[in-house]
C-alpha cells in the first residue's frame, strides 16, 4: 500500500512545493522509509534521461514548414477561438454541422444506425474533454467515437 | 553605435515581440521564430507520438497552426507556454485521430542500428545501453496515458515548470502533480525493471 504523502514526493524533488508542502513532506521523509526508497527511484529514472541520446529534428523540417506559409497576414477560418473554453459550443457546433450535413437528422426518425451513433456520440462529447475542435476532420472523428468502445 | 563610440548592444527580440510581427504577417520573424523552437517541438512531438516521422509531421503541423492563430495572439502570455499549449492540442488529437481510424497494425518503429546512435569514440557497451535506455523511455510513454504522458514530456524534456504545464494542458496545477508524479514513478518502474534484468537479458532486448 502506497504511502499517503507518495504524491508529493515527485513534486518535492522538482521543487513545486510551497514553504508549507515542502516543510510537511520532509519531516514525513525524514520517518517514512518507504517514502526514502520511493524518493530514490525517482531521482534515478529522472537522472537517467539525461543520458537520452539527443533528438535532432530533420534539416529538410525548415525548408518544409517555411514553404508552407501563407501569404498575407495570418486569420481565415483557422483562427482560433476561445471555443474549448466555452464546454456547451463544442457539442453545438457539432450537432448543427450533423443536423446540416446529414439530412435525414432533421427528422427526429433515425433510420440508419450510423445516425443514432452519431448522436450517441454527441453526448459523449459534452463530457469528453476534447481540446481543439476545429477543423471538419474533428466531426469524424466524433462520428466513430464509439469504435473507441472495448467490447468483452 | 552610441555617441560615444561604444558599440551598442542590441538586445535579441523577445519571443513575444515576434510573435506580434508574425501577426502582422512577417515570414522572417516567424522563421527566427521556428529556429528558436524547431527542436524543442520536433522533441515533444516525438516523445508524444513515439515515431520519427509522425513527429516531423506533427512538428509541421504545430508550426502552421502557430502562424495561423497568431492574430489571436496576446503578449500578455508568455509564448513559450502559448507555443506548447498549440503543440498539446494538435499531438492529443493526431492521437485521437490515429486511434479511432483503426489503422492496420504496424510495426512497432525499429530501433535505430547502433552505429546511428552511437556518438564519436563511444564504446559498443555504452551505445548498447544508449538504445536500451532510448526503448525503456519509449516503452514507458507509450504505456502512460496520453494526458499522463504530454505532462511528462513538456516538464521532463522540455523543462516547463508545473505551473507553465498546466496552462499548456488547460489543466490544475494539481492535476498536473499528480499527471507527472504517475508518470515519472511508472518509468521509474520500468527502468528498475530493465536494471533488474541483467547485462543478458538487456542484450536480447
Amino acid at each position: 500500500m502506497s504511502c499517503t504523502y507518495e504524491c508529493e514526493l515527485t513534486a518535492l524533488m522538482d521543487g513545486e512545493l510551497d514553504d508549507l508542502a515542502r516543510h510537511k513532506v520532509e519531516t514525513h521523509l525524514g520517518a517514512c522509509a518507504e517514502c526514502q526508497e520511493t524518493t530514490r527511484r525517482l531521482g534515478r529514472s529522472v537522472a537517467k534521461l539525461s543520458a537520452l541520446p539527443a533528438f535532432e529534428p530533420s534539416a529538410d523540417l525548415r525548408r518544409q514548414v517555411l514553404t508552407r506559409l501563407p501569404d498575407g497576414r495570418p486569420g481565415g477560418w483557422f483562427v482560433r477561438r476561445r471555443w474549448a473554453h466555452l464546454g456547451w459550443a463544442l457539442p453545438a457546433a457539432a450537432a448543427i454541422a450533423y443536423f446540416m450535413l446529414v439530412p435525414a437528422a432533421r427528422s427526429p426518425d433515425f433510420k440508419e444506425p450510423a445516425q443514432y451513433l452519431l448522436a450517441s456520440n454527441l453526448e459523449v462529447v459534452e463530457d469528453y474533454e476534447f481540446l481543439g475542435l476545429e477543423e471538419p476532420d474533428d466531426l469524424e472523428v466524433v462520428a466513430h467515437l464509439h469504435e473507441l468502445e472495448v467490447t468483452p | 553605435m552610441s555617441e560615444n563610440g561604444v558599440p551598442t548592444v542590441v538586445q535579441p527580440e523577445t519571443d513575444e515581440e515576434l510573435m506580434v510581427q508574425v501577426a502582422h504577417g512577417s515570414h522572417a520573424a516567424f522563421a527566427r521564430l521556428f529556429d528558436r523552437y524547431q527542436v524543442s517541438v520536433s522533441r515533444f512531438a516525438y516523445r508524444f507520438v513515439g515515431n520519427r516521422a509522425r513527429a516531423e509531421e506533427a512538428a509541421q503541423e504545430v508550426f502552421l497552426k502557430l502562424y495561423q492563430s497568431a492574430g489571436t495572439y496576446r503578449p500578455r502570455a508568455k509564448f513559450r507556454t502559448y507555443l506548447f499549449r498549440v503543440a498539446a492540442n494538435h499531438c492529443l488529437n493526431e492521437v485521437r485521430r490515429g486511434e479511432y481510424r483503426m489503422k492496420p497494425a504496424q510495426e512497432p518503429e525499429r530501433p535505430a542500428p547502433l552505429d546511428a546512435l552511437s556518438s564519436p569514440g563511444e564504446r559498443p557497451d555504452e551505445a548498447l545501453h544508449a538504445k536500451q535506455l532510448e526503448q525503456a523511455v519509449s516503452q514507458a510513454l507509450q504505456a502512460m496515458t496520453e494526458r499522463e504522458r504530454a505532462a511528462f514530456a513538456l516538464c521532463r524534456f522540455e523543462g516547463l515548470s508545473y505551473r507553465e504545464v498546466a496552462e499548456a494542458l488547460s489543466a490544475s496545477e494539481s492535476a498536473v502533480k499528480s499527471l507527472i508524479h504517475r508518470a515519472t514513478l511508472a518509468l521509474a518502474k520500468k527502468l528498475d525493471a530493465l536494471e533488474a534484468a541483467g547485462p543478458a537479458a538487456r542484450s536480447e532486448a
